[in-house]
């Protein structure tokens, strides 16, 4: 072919006239290399490195036919802007990545458990870069997740208040027992609702405060298989407390004695899941 | 709630002073600009994650837009990458970050570097430089990678907050 060894910017000018398929296909196959190069760019972020490669030759074919030779330019500044483009809105378009409060709340919610799971394989608590490889994704992106832990973008507590101080000196403090009630009135009945086997399995990793390894070795079943049944056990208690007809069998029911429990108990969590152990059977 | 226990007793005896508070609340920040932070690190790629990482930060302290931001951290990479070629092992890179209500400058220094010839390239089509230079004109205002001088490289950015340069 004359093409060939002629200029890209020569056959760029031909091609902006003639619209052959094949010169296309040769410019857009000699510009593949740039398109992998960048996509490296964003290799790093959990997606496949072949998707990006794919997502950015979208970008280059574009280029390719929107090239217009008589503006001027250079084609490689128009094609990495438009592949960079592409592939910046791959990432968007995913929910990942651009938009920050999904990505980092997705990430957020992940790096609890993955935490617990690595602890329990390693024996101690795993750095940021064992989670985001545990997770498939980067440091940065974890320690961003963190941060969004502790409120993204929300302002600083050392911020100034309006009156003077700042923000940190006029928050009340909320006593934490008034939470612990709640949360143990919210979980007392769906406790009850609970096979035995994983009823037990609650108070000893929650009451008794065992291990995961622990509760297996008790047990003879495996540290995972552990995890997986409490995870089960919680996942279906974290359902029948959303359930709103579920709630009905406590909501005034027992007025009273929601009171009683909650004055007499708010030290810690243990007093009111053995009492709920040995109440709850009667109510069934 | 309990913030009104606890509200402090000058507010009865200040309401001006209080009122103004509140009017300069909503807009956001406008006290600790300029800033600047100065950072230092080893001049090794595991180090870009730290400099790109306060980068967005600072960044999104005045408010840069999400894809600014984004912009940022493929802009900030380059820039130290184009910076630490030819470092060595030892080097140091000093990021000097300027930022103000309107745009983000980053200055950044790398030592020692000794300049090599660029190799006779693996990739045909453009050197690593070459890419970084697209990249930095693609995502910032303005930009400059200088040359090695006297064992060091300066390289420098600037994006502007709302900015006439961003990817689509």
């Amino acid at each position: 072919m004359p093409t060939r060894r002629a200029p890209v910017a020569e056959r760029l000018q031909l091609y902006a006239t003639t619209r052959d398929r094949e010169l296309r296909s040769e410019l857009i196959e000699e510009h593949l290399e740039l398109v992998e190069r960048l996509a490296r760019r964003f290799a790093d972020r959990g997606e496949p490195y072949d998707d990006l490669v794919q997502v950015g030759s979208i970008g280059l074919i574009k280029s390719v036919d929107g090239f217009d030779p008589d503006l001027g330019h250079e084609f490689t500044a128009y094609a990495t802007t438009t592949i960079l483009g592409e592939l910046k809105r791959h990432f968007r378009d995913r929910g990942w990545s651009i938009r920050a409060s999904r990505r980092v709340q997705e990430l957020y919610l992940e790096i609890g458990p993955t935490v617990e799971v690595l602890t329990h394989r390693y024996g101690r608590s795993p750095t940021v870069r064992e989670i985001a490889a545990e997770i498939g994704a980067t440091e940065d992106a974890v320690l961003e997740a963190m941060e969004a832990g502790y409120g993204y973008r929300s302002p600083s507590l050392d911020a100034p208040g309006p009156e003077g101080g700042t923000l940190g000196d006029r928050l009340g403090e909320q006593d934490p027992n008034l939470e612990l009630i709640e949360s143990r009135v919210t979980v007392i009945p769906e406790l009850a609702a609970l096979p035995e086997r994983e009823r037990r399995l609650i108070t000893m990793r929650f009451v008794e405060e065992l291990s995961q390894v622990e509760i297996a070795e008790r047990l003879g079943i495996s540290q995972m298989h552990v995890s997986r049944l409490l995870a089960r056990s919680l996942a279906t208690l974290h359902r029948l407390v959303d359930t709103p007809s579920d709630r009905s069998r406590w909501n005034g029911a027992q007025p009273a004695q929601k009171r009683t429990r909650s004055g007499q108990e708010t030290e810690s969590n243990r007093g009111l899941i053995r009492n709920n152990q040995s109440h709850s059977p009667k109510r069934e | 709630m309990s913030s009104n226990r606890r509200q402090p007793k000058k507010s009865q005896t200040n309401k001006r002073a209080q009122n103004q508070a509140a009017t300069a609340r909503r807009v956001p920040r406008t006290d600790p600009i300029p800033v600047q932070v100065l950072l230092v690190v080893p001049a090794r790629p595991e180090m870009w994650p730290v400099v790109r990482m306060t980068a967005t930060a600072l960044a999104s302290q005045v408010d840069f837009p999400f894809d600014g931001i984004e912009d940022l951290r493929l802009a900030v990479t380059e820039l130290c990458s184009s910076c630490a070629l030819d470092a060595s092992g030892d080097a140091t890179c000093e990021c000097r970050f300027e930022i103000s209500d309107s745009q983000f400058e980053m200055h950044c220094q790398v030592s020692p570097v000794v300049e090599t010839q660029p190799p006779s390239e693996d990739h045909p089509l453009m050197s690593v430089q070459d890419l970084s230079r697209q990249i930095l004109r693609a995502t910032v205002d303005e930009f400059e990678i200088q040359p090695a001088n006297d064992g060091m490289r300066y390289g420098h950015l600037r994006k502007e907050r709302v900015s006439s340069v961003a990817l689509q």
